[in-house]
């Protein structure tokens, strides 16, 4: 009975289960698409790189190839430690539109164990000597036709030994699975021939045990690490981890929107339906069946709405997906394939989440409902006067506390990333449980000023208006707490964002300081051609150059991460490029000119914690060196941290020849003429990319901003849910008036004065709603940059408040509430007679 | 009216509860179905080893071919002979604990070379070279009724497998059978084995000079003219090492045989196999006789080889159509193929009448190639020892 009763309610008003289903299902959609879309891009890198790790738990691998007699003799003295060599290299197929492939070179007799590619492998009878005797490769099947490339014919690859051409010699049947789709398998003697790479690998393969593990290590040759194959993913994957994070953050406070919109849509038809209560319970049903038929109700509605939620977050992946993985490319050398993961986990985590979520938001309204005695379940005013009772509770003690919580957090960097969540989240929360009373504090401040007026005097429906406003908090208190903490985190991410872009773009004007940049083209990605030496000298020679400067480059592991060592003979215009996080400039560049001296950045420095004047171990060509640090210096460009010294200590430990030049010229109006020079001196011999520190600042800033077009997306999208959302559940409130307007209009309220009193109220709960969310976006904002940033990246970003942020808020928080009234006010305007109570 | 509710909430819980589940069904489903896994791991290795044990058999053209009138020559001829399709090195043993000659062993290491392709020219790099090195090692202990086996496989490659003159030796990763001396191949030390499972090193001197087999080292395997091998042997070489075992490390001493040969064709096509025996008798001769049965109805006859050594190494003649060999006794193997176990060899001529059985059944080399390679004990007329190989069954 009790559930037919609320079948009839609900099919009497469908648009408030509708609405209740939309603010489950647009919420869960929102984190469920960003959650599918990082899982999935997540994925595909980790699948492309395991095509090249197979099942191998660890891999030798240097900075440069490795000679394979190393190879050679593990496999003769420990040839209990399973092993096999691999070569791996991008390259370019001229057929079809410039295809990536990712050649791999393998020792087929030990593939077994790593990889299984080779039971793939069909097609013109292709058998290990006939890869081992000829420049011979296998690809996807698909790949193949997609290219037009029949067995046993060539294949022309630009690779990083120039161009170089294989034959087709069988397939791999791929089934559309595109994890094979980018391979292409080769012989590991033909692989080096092919790449020029007679007598290295890339790396090698390991099956290990933990004991095992030691013993490789002790084994190992300076110069060479071991490398879990975990962690070479998973840094991999942090390449990445800056984008991860924002989408994350996003998904974040999407969910805390989505749930609030539940609360408010689930506390709305609750309130709704109390008359009914009140009657079945003066008829005897006890509080427990109340209950168990409450939670059922909210359980059937929480699951349809978060499957919905789920699948319009997959369907709305597979369009973030491809957005994403073009960034990621963008950004990064890996290549990766478009492959929309289903994690189970991440699924039942959503699950989890809508259904969990969904019942947490209920649960307080629910207890409410059943807790309160028959009687004064009718009394609307009884209902009224708790609510604000619970709300004045909330600001009184609730906020303080939150906001106390949310200080601590933020300011004690022990607590961690999470502590800094928590702390964000508690002050979103303390922002919203202050909601109510900041618009019952707005109205009285209104009502205080216009009382006795004239104006007042003259329209009475103002002051109506705001009374009434005040005496509806119980049902728009929660809508006005959704539409602030929707509106607040838009301001506060988006504050974060353009915090985080100002900075970047002033760091990389900073850091492009020369007037032309030169290297030699680059093919393949990832592949840094070296400059030869006499280019260098001639370059260096040339009339109106005032400095050069060369650029090395190698990769360590630092603190169990990768860290780029670069290196350049820092001629004193290029010093102007570094800012300092503390000391003095010159004494820091004086000190660089002792041996073994260098400066690191910041995100290196706070992760490591390191200072000006401590010691750090990084790994040489000739076994670990301490390198003393001078200084910290401001970076954006990694958030595994970098370190910079000059080219005469690098040449010291390292062997990676310049594959950059800087020029600084006395004259920078002199620079086409040098530019025209170079060209005609070399342009002939090598293949130069030869950039104005404008033009690369410019690419640099567009490739940057690329990064940025997920995140706006997606904060556009969120944006729109809570809009919706917002929208919907004024709306029902609104709609719900119906009586009331009944009343008003049996007053003698004409329809003028109908209408400006709802769109009023409205945009009242909407300007009140604004005005407290920009600075509770601001603190988020500050919180994100000066907190979350730091403690997930190390590098500190000055915030800058941004007031068009200010606008957008204020604007898109009325324009919610008032679009809302719209509709509302004109159907109840343009009701014809009174409708009684029913 | 109260019992109607409760029973409509107890069943509406269920089916809800259903739907959940169901949904996650549907969840894990759909991601199964994108997220097929790849465990069809299994062809990886039928690529790799059929092909190399069948490669060239069709094109046996281009490479060497033993001949009557090559002389060996030694220690060259102990190394590689790329040119041939074919070589092994091989080794067996009997051994016993050195405290407690009760506890017997029995031991054999091959490396076997297969060439893929003809070698033409040199190119620069050793993983071009097409050679490639299959290792099979058996260790019998008879006293706890087992049989353990390990299997290597390698190309050629940058040295990962292959012979050497200096220091003079054949190994495959870390299998090795190396010289002490540069001018002889023994005295020498063997070591193989699988870390964990089982390992062994041992010191082999030869008791007996070098022996060649057929005529001179040129040893034919069928009635026809022209299919032979180059073969020589080192009948008895004393042994004294240590086995690793469960562990526990095991002195032991013994007595070894060893064999190098090398060919591009040894089965005929009506030849499924051979029946293969090296025996020590205690009188301090040492016979190897070995039999290639011909396919039944292929009309050809079983071509047998057979070979004499006294004391000194001195090569007695036999003549191998007087010789008598009866099986004795069959065993199935775990694998379902019946062996023979136990025979009886009668060679009138020199008065010998042997009762040849296997220290235990159960020495079958269950490996990429099935086969039998087991110690045996020799009584009759005269007693001994020695090892068994048996091939082509199935």
């Amino acid at each position: 009975m009790i559930a037919r009763a609320s079948f009839r309610h609900f099919r009497h008003h469908p648009w408030q289960l509708l609405l209740l289903l939309l603010g489950i299902s647009l919420g869960i959609a929102v984190v469920a698409a960003i959650e599918i879309t990082t899982d999935s891009a997540r994925h595909s890198f980790r699948e492309a790189q395991l095509q090249i790790y197979g099942r191998a738990t660890h891999h030798i691998q240097a900075q440069q190839p490795i000679p394979e007699a190393l190879y050679v003799s593990q496999r003769r003295e420990h040839s209990h430690w399973q092993s096999a060599p691999v070569i791996s290299s991008l390259v370019k197929t001229t057929r079809g539109e410039n295809l990536l492939l990712q050649l791999i070179g393998v020792d087929p007799l030990r593939e077994q164990d790593f990889r299984n590619q080779l039971g793939r492998i069909s097609g013109g009878d292709v058998g290990f000597s006939d890869l081992q005797t000829s420049p011979a490769a296998v690809m996807a099947r698909s790949t193949a036709a997609e290219i037009g490339v029949r067995l046993h014919e060539q294949l022309p690859l630009i690779t990083a030994n120039g161009k170089q051409t294989v034959t087709l010699a069988g397939f791999l049947e791929d089934d559309g699975d595109p994890r094979l789709q980018q391979l292409l398998l080769m012989d590991i003697g033909q692989a080096q021939q092919v790449l020029g790479m007679d007598g290295y690998l890339s790396h090698i393969d390991l099956i290990l045990d933990a004991d095992e593990v030691a013993a490789v290590r002790a084994w190992l040759p300076d110069g060479v690490q071991l490398e879990a194959t975990e962690a070479a993913l998973s840094e991999r994957a942090q390449l990445a981890s800056a984008l991860y994070f924002n989408l994350q953050a996003l998904g974040l406070l999407a969910l805390v929107v989505g749930l609030f919109l539940v609360f408010s849509s689930v506390s709305f038809s609750l309130s709704q339906r109390r008359p009914i209560f009140a009657q079945l319970r003066t008829l005897g049903l006890t509080v427990n069946e109340l209950y168990r038929y409450l939670a059922m109700e909210l359980l059937l509605i929480a699951a349809v709405g978060t499957v919905a939620g789920l699948l319009m977050g997959i369907a709305l992946a597979q369009l973030l997906l491809g957005v994403m993985l073009n960034t990621l490319s963008d950004l990064y050398v890996a290549s990766s394939l478009s492959l929309l993961f289903l994690n189970p986990l991440t699924l039942g985590k959503l699950v989890l989440m809508g259904v969990g979520g969904c019942m947490l938001a209920a649960w307080k309204p629910c207890q409410q409902l059943a807790h309160v005695p028959p009687t004064s379940l009718q009394q609307r005013y009884l209902q009224e006067r708790t609510a604000l009772q619970q709300s004045r509770l909330l600001a009184r003690y609730g906020v303080p506390g939150l906001m106390l919580i949310a200080w601590v957090m933020m300011l004690w960097h022990g607590s961690g990333l999470w502590g800094a969540f928590a702390g964000i989240a508690a002050l979103l929360l303390a922002g919203a449980w202050m909601m109510p009373m900041a618009l019952n504090g707005l109205s009285h401040l209104l009502e205080r000023q216009l009382s006795g007026t004239q104006l007042a005097l003259r329209k009475p429906v103002l002051l109506m208006l705001i009374r009434d406003n005040r005496r509806n908090l119980s049902r728009t208190g929660i809508a006005a707490m959704a539409l602030m903490i929707a509106i607040s985190t838009t301001v506060g991410i988006g504050g974060m964002v353009s915090s985080f872009r100002d900075a970047v773009q002033l760091w990389l004007a900073e850091r492009l300081n020369a007037d032309l940049y030169v290297s030699q083209t680059r093919v393949l990605p990832g592949v840094r051609t070296p400059l030869p030496p006499e280019f260098i000298a001639d370059v260096a020679a040339l009339e109106g150059i005032e400095a050069v400067a060369t650029l090395r480059r190698t990769q360590q592991s630092v603190g169990g991460r990768p860290v780029s060592v670069y290196a350049s003979e820092l001629p004193i215009p290029m010093r102007s490029a570094y800012q300092f996080v503390s000391g003095d400039r010159d004494v820091i560049w004086q000190r660089m000119a002792q041996p073994d001296s260098v400066l690191i950045s910041e995100p290196l420095a706070n992760r490591m914690g390191l200072h000006a004047g401590d010691q750090l171990p990084v790994p040489t060509n000739s076994g670990e060196r301490e390198f003393i640090v001078v200084g910290v210096y401001y970076d954006y460009g990694s958030d595994n941290g970098r370190i910079l010294m000059p080219a005469a200590t690098f040449t010291r430990y390292w062997s990676e020849p310049p594959y950059g030049l800087t020029l600084y010229l006395a004259d920078s109006a002199r620079l086409d003429d040098i530019v025209q020079a170079i060209r005609e001196r070399w342009g002939g011999a090598l293949d130069l990319s030869l950039q104005r520190s404008s033009v690369l600042l410019q690419r640099s800033v567009e490739v940057f901003n690329r990064t940025f077009v997920i995140t706006d997306v997606l904060r556009l999208l969120a944006l729109v849910v809570a809009f919706v959302g917002i929208l919907s559940s004024l709306l029902a409130i609104q709609l719900e008036r119906q009586e009331e307007v009944s009343l008003l209009k049996a007053v003698g309220l004409n329809r003028l004065e109908l209408v400006s009193l709802l769109l009023g109220q409205s945009l009242l709960l909407g300007f009140g709603a604004g005005v407290l969310a920009i600075p509770v976006g601001e603190l988020l904002a500050w919180g994100l940059t000066h907190v979350v940033q730091l403690r997930a990246f190390g590098w500190s970003i000055p915030y800058q408040p941004d007031l068009a942020n200010w606008l957008t808020a204020l604007g898109l928080s009325v324009s919610a509430a008032g679009l809302a009234s719209i509709y509302p006010a004109w159907r109840f305007a343009h009701q014809q007679g009174i409708r009684r109570w029913e | 009216m109260g019992v109607r509710k409760t029973d409509m909430l107890k069943r509406g819980f269920y089916p809800l509860v259903g739907l959940l589940v169901l949904v996650l069904f549907l969840a894990v489903g759909l991601h199964q179905l994108l997220d097929r896994s790849d465990d069809n791991s299994e062809d990886a290795e039928g690529l790799s080893l059929t092909d190399f044990l069948s490669a060239g058999s069709e094109h046996e053209k281009g490479f060497a071919k033993a001949r009557p009138d090559y002389v060996l020559s030694f220690p060259g001829d102990h190394l590689a002979h790329p040119a041939f399709r074919s070589e092994w090195w091989y080794l067996n043993g009997n051994l016993q604990h050195r405290d407690d000659p009760q506890q017997r062993f029995g031991f054999q290491f091959t490396i076997f070379r297969q060439a893929l392709a003809t070698q033409e020219k040199t190119t620069g790099s050793g993983w071009l070279t097409p050679q490639f090195y299959m290792g099979h090692t058996g260790l019998g202990v008879f006293s706890q009724g087992r049989h353990l086996t390990a299997e290597r496989f390698s190309r050629q490659g940058p040295g990962l497998a292959g012979t050497e003159a200096e220091p003079l030796s054949v190994w495959l990763e870390d299998w090795r059978l190396q010289a002490e001396q540069s001018d002889d191949l023994f005295p020498a030390t063997v070591s193989a084995g699988v870390k964990g499972a089982f390992s062994y090193r041992l010191h082999l001197v030869p008791e007996k000079p070098r022996v060649y087999q057929g005529e001179e080292g040129y040893s034919p395997k069928r009635e026809e003219p022209g299919f032979a091998s180059h073969y020589y042997s080192y009948t008895r070489l004393r042994v004294e090492g240590e086995l690793k075992l469960d562990g526990e490390t095991i002195p032991v001493s013994g007595t070894a045989w060893y064999d190098h040969e090398w060919s591009s064709n040894i089965l005929a096509e009506y030849q499924t196999g051979w029946d293969w025996f090296s025996l020590q008798l205690e009188d301090g001769r040492d016979l190897v006789f070995m039999e290639l049965p011909a396919r039944p109805g292929s009309g050809k006859r079983n071509f047998r080889q057979v070979a004499l050594f006294d004391v000194t190494g001195k090569h007695l003649s036999v003549d191998a159509q007087l010789i008598q060999l009866e099986v004795r006794d069959h065993w199935r193997s775990p694998s379902g193929i019946r062996w023979p176990s136990g025979w009886r060899l009668q060679i009138p001529e020199h008065d010998l009448d042997l009762t040849i059985t296997p220290r235990q059944k159960n020495q079958e080399n269950n490996l990429s190639v099935r086969y039998w390679e087991g110690a045996v004990k020799v009584t009759g007329s005269h007693n001994g020892q020695g090892y068994v190989e048996l091939t082509g069954y199935e």
